[in-house]
């Protein structure tokens, strides 16, 4: 009895070898490329998106494929980054310090602004307040308009500005802080993170560290 | 006891919010220093009713207040010591923070050559975030001249310190905090406030799993693995820092821990943490 079933199992699996060599070899199947994580991971593809900027223009992160992209979250109203103070990135010059030596590294880095402020004000307002500082800080950078705060909370950003370097392969390879000089102090001894990491990848390294906690506002989503 | 009125950085126009008003104090614990005894310097911060302002290790945002104390050359100036924070849920992560009236204390050590009668001047300096919807830069100073002499009674900022700032939990009884390999064991007798908790200090090259917590009705003991990454320290030793806490309120038991979690780090108890035993 035994050895009839391993006879029929033996002839099926032949059959089936013979069907399988006489089919038509079926062209193969494009491999498909990782799809994002819904969340930012270093290490994994940079979560896609597409926003308008605060002049209409859209903007997807695929639309730089192939290119450095560092990303920073912005609020005109936080003293860390769009506001007047002696702490914020933009008014202090340092984010523009930053874009220059950037630039000088690698002309075809695309450093993007990304808003998600949302409470105490409107979307227009949001818009608005971001073109004067925009202005009054000559920001050569597109401002990315994020009112419902999605792609924020897809990048778990918590303060602005709070930083990310993606590689120009698409994956995220750093996030966190923008320096170690949060107060402004140690200037031109201070270590700017994002720069490090944009000159670790083209010297084909990781970056490290590829995170550091980020120091600022906290992220003004929508509650 | 000096006092100053301050409101945080103004801002650029267009916000709707007002920057708030924040109310500094500061004053010594003693009503006279002598040579070469510690004594402390208590500031004393007054928030306006939704505002908060940031402990040494803010969490998800924020930026840690300092206080600084410059002294006269000779004298020694320690690390400020925090009270407990409440923990705060915004929508972009859980900051550390302090609402209402904030209590810090600074040590300074006359040198044991000050001359009786010669009063030590001291200029006290803050520095604080300060957020609700909107968040604001705010600093004050306030100068101070503490007599030297006998009268070494404690004053009215020795009980606030004595009361209101956590101390180093090897001060606790019966309490002890262990590095085994890769694993940290917090134990001691608990707490009628609540259930034991690490509140951890962030260090570079550092990672603290969830701690998990047991306890019998008489101790507790807390564990968490601990690993450390030479190559992304800065050069920052390996410490193991935070809070012991018991309870969930700002005002439950807190302890600060500071331990060294590799044989070659500085020893317990390091000035950055430095709560007076």
């Amino acid at each position: 009895m035994i050895n009839a079933k391993r006879m029929m199992f033996g002839l099926c699996g032949a059959m089936a070898m013979l069907l399988l060599a006489a089919a038509p070899a079926a062209p193969p199947k494009p491999k498909a490329p990782p799809k994002p994580p819904a969340k930012a991971v270093v290490g994994l593809p940079a979560p896609a998106f597409t926003l308008k900027d605060i002049d209409g223009t859209q903007h997807a992160l695929s639309d730089y494929a192939g290119r450095i992209v560092v990303l920073e979250w912005f609020n005109a109203g936080c003293p860390f980054s769009g506001r007047q103070s002696g702490h914020s990135i933009h008014s202090t010059g340092k984010a523009k310090d930053l874009r220059s030596r950037l630039r000088a590294i690698d002309p075809t880095i695309t450093y993007i602004l990304i808003d998600s402020t949302a409470r105490r004000q409107t979307k227009e307002q949001l818009v608005e307040a971001d073109k004067a500082a925009r202005s009054k800080w000559k920001i050569g950078a597109p401002i990315l308009v994020d009112y419902d705060g999605k792609v924020g909370r897809a990048y778990k950003a918590e303060t602005t500005p709070h930083m990310y370097v993606i590689d120009a392969s698409g994956v995220l390879r750093y996030q966190g802080a923008f320096d170690d000089d949060a107060k402004n102090e140690k200037r031109a001894v201070a270590t700017n993170y994002v720069l490090d990491a944009v000159k670790s990848l083209k010297a084909g390294e990781q970056p490290k560290p590829s995170s550091r906690p980020a120091w600022g506002c906290g992220v003004k989503f929508k509650r | 006891m000096l006092t100053a009125l301050l409101w945080a950085t103004p801002a650029a126009g267009g916000e709707s919010e007002r920057p708030p008003r924040v109310d500094m104090a500061a004053a010594a614990t003693v009503a006279q220093a002598a040579p070469g005894k510690a004594f402390e310097i208590v500031v004393t911060l007054t928030l306006p009713r939704g505002y908060h302002i940031y402990w040494q290790d803010p969490g998800a945002s924020g930026m840690p207040t300092r206080i600084r104390v410059a002294a006269p050359d000779g004298c020694r100036v320690g690390p400020t010591r925090f009270p407990r924070p409440v923990l705060i849920d915004e929508p972009s992560g859980r900051v550390r923070a302090h609402v209402g009236t904030v209590h810090f204390a600074v040590a300074v050590t006359p040198p044991d050559s000050w001359p009786i009668g010669t009063p030590i001047p001291l200029t006290v300096q803050a520095d604080w975030l300060i957020c609700r919807e909107q968040c604001w830069l705010g600093e004050a100073a306030i100068d101070l001249t503490i007599p030297v002499g006998p009268q070494r009674g404690p004053t009215t900022a020795a009980m606030t310190s004595a009361g209101k700032l956590p101390r180093g939990v090897t001060t606790r009884l019966g309490t002890t905090v262990e590095i085994d390999g890769n694993m940290v064991r917090i134990s001691g007798p608990v707490d009628p406030a609540g259930t034991p908790g690490f509140l951890a200090i962030y260090r570079p090259g550092l990672t603290l799993t969830p701690p998990i917590v047991s306890h019998d009705g008489e101790r507790f003991e807390l564990t968490a693995a601990v690993t450390y990454d030479a190559s992304g320290a800065d050069g920052v030793a390996a410490r193991l820092q935070g809070l012991l806490t018991f309870g969930a309120a700002a005002s439950d038991p807190a302890w600060v821990v500071d331990h060294p979690l590799l044989e070659d780090t500085t020893a317990v108890n390091s000035p950055e943490q430095g709560a007076p035993e």
